[in-house]
């Protein structure tokens, strides 16, 4: 096995991880790690092929989607306090109020 | 041939994925993810992307992930419970999937290899960015030039997401 296949298949993982992940857990601030684990995954995608390519262009990819990871955790954290004062609870089981 | 460093690095960070996806306690989640962004930290250093590694380590492992701890602590999460039900169909269907789903980018992976469209190698080889002085010199030449508007917008968006952050834990809404 080729060392970018190895990465590829890692960040795969990752994602597939991430998934899982986001499909299983019932705790909400999972459900955020889940998506920043998917994220990474593809951060690792795109490191590999702009190595693979000689191209620089992947890696400032990442660039934007670490501040995009960084604003969107942070607007989802304060949406689960906001949630947690609200209800008492982050658990998605106990989180109905629109299900109308 | 694998590089072994590569090698111990990614199962390093597999292993501790899988951690953060069956423990019981969020705590331990949070910190087994603040390992695995390190450790592909450490892999982007390898591969010589040293300014990624250093943001990886900095923005990722540092500032997201004490934002989560903290919000870990606020909401006072100490309880420990067995989320993932093993003895559930769903379980192993969703499993199964995320492994199908896995199997087919390894083999869409494993195909590029040989790819005849694949296209030909860019401009930045690991000489070329020796040339120009390294990898963040590289890099910042072309975030200020090649993608200099996208860095302006994202500045924005970031203080966009400051201002949301800041009404939405701040007001009670009902």
């Amino acid at each position: 096995m080729s060392t970018p296949l190895f990465l590829h298949l890692l960040s795969g993982f990752l994602f597939c991880l991430g998934l899982f992940v986001m499909m299983n857990r019932r705790n909400t601030i999972l459900l955020l790690m889940g998506i920043e684990l998917m994220l990474n995954g593809v951060n690792l995608s795109f490191v590999t092929f702009a190595r693979e390519l000689g191209q620089l262009d992947g890696q400032l990819q990442l660039f934007f989607i670490i501040t995009i990871a960084a604003a969107e955790s942070a607007v989802g954290l304060s949406i689960l306090v906001s949630v947690f004062r609200n209800f008492g609870t982050v658990s998605t089981d106990r989180l109905k109020n629109l299900r109308g | 041939m694998v590089d072994p460093i590569l090698l111990v690095l990614g199962l390093t960070a597999a292993v501790l994925g899988v951690m953060m996806a069956v423990s019981k306690s969020p705590i331990t989640s949070a910190f087994s993810l603040v390992g695995l962004m390190v450790a592909l930290g450490a892999i982007y250093g390898v591969i010589g992307a040293h300014f990624v590694a250093a943001l990886q380590v900095l923005v990722y492992a540092g500032a997201i992930m004490v934002l989560f701890v903290f919000s870990i602590m606020l909401l006072n999460m100490n309880e420990s419970v067995r989320e993932i039900d093993f003895g559930n169909a769903k379980t192993w269907l969703t499993g199964a999937m995320c492994l199908g789903m896995l199997w087919m980018l390894y083999l869409g992976f494993r195909q590029f290899e040989t790819f005849e469209g694949k296209p030909p190698m860019g401009e930045f080889t690991l000489e070329r960015i020796k040339e120009l002085g390294g990898n963040l010199e590289a890099v910042s030449g072309l975030l200020f030039s090649k993608y200099f508007f996208q860095f302006e917008i994202v500045s924005f968006l970031i203080l966009v997401a400051i201002m949301a952050a800041l009404t939405l834990a701040k007001r009670k809404v009902d």
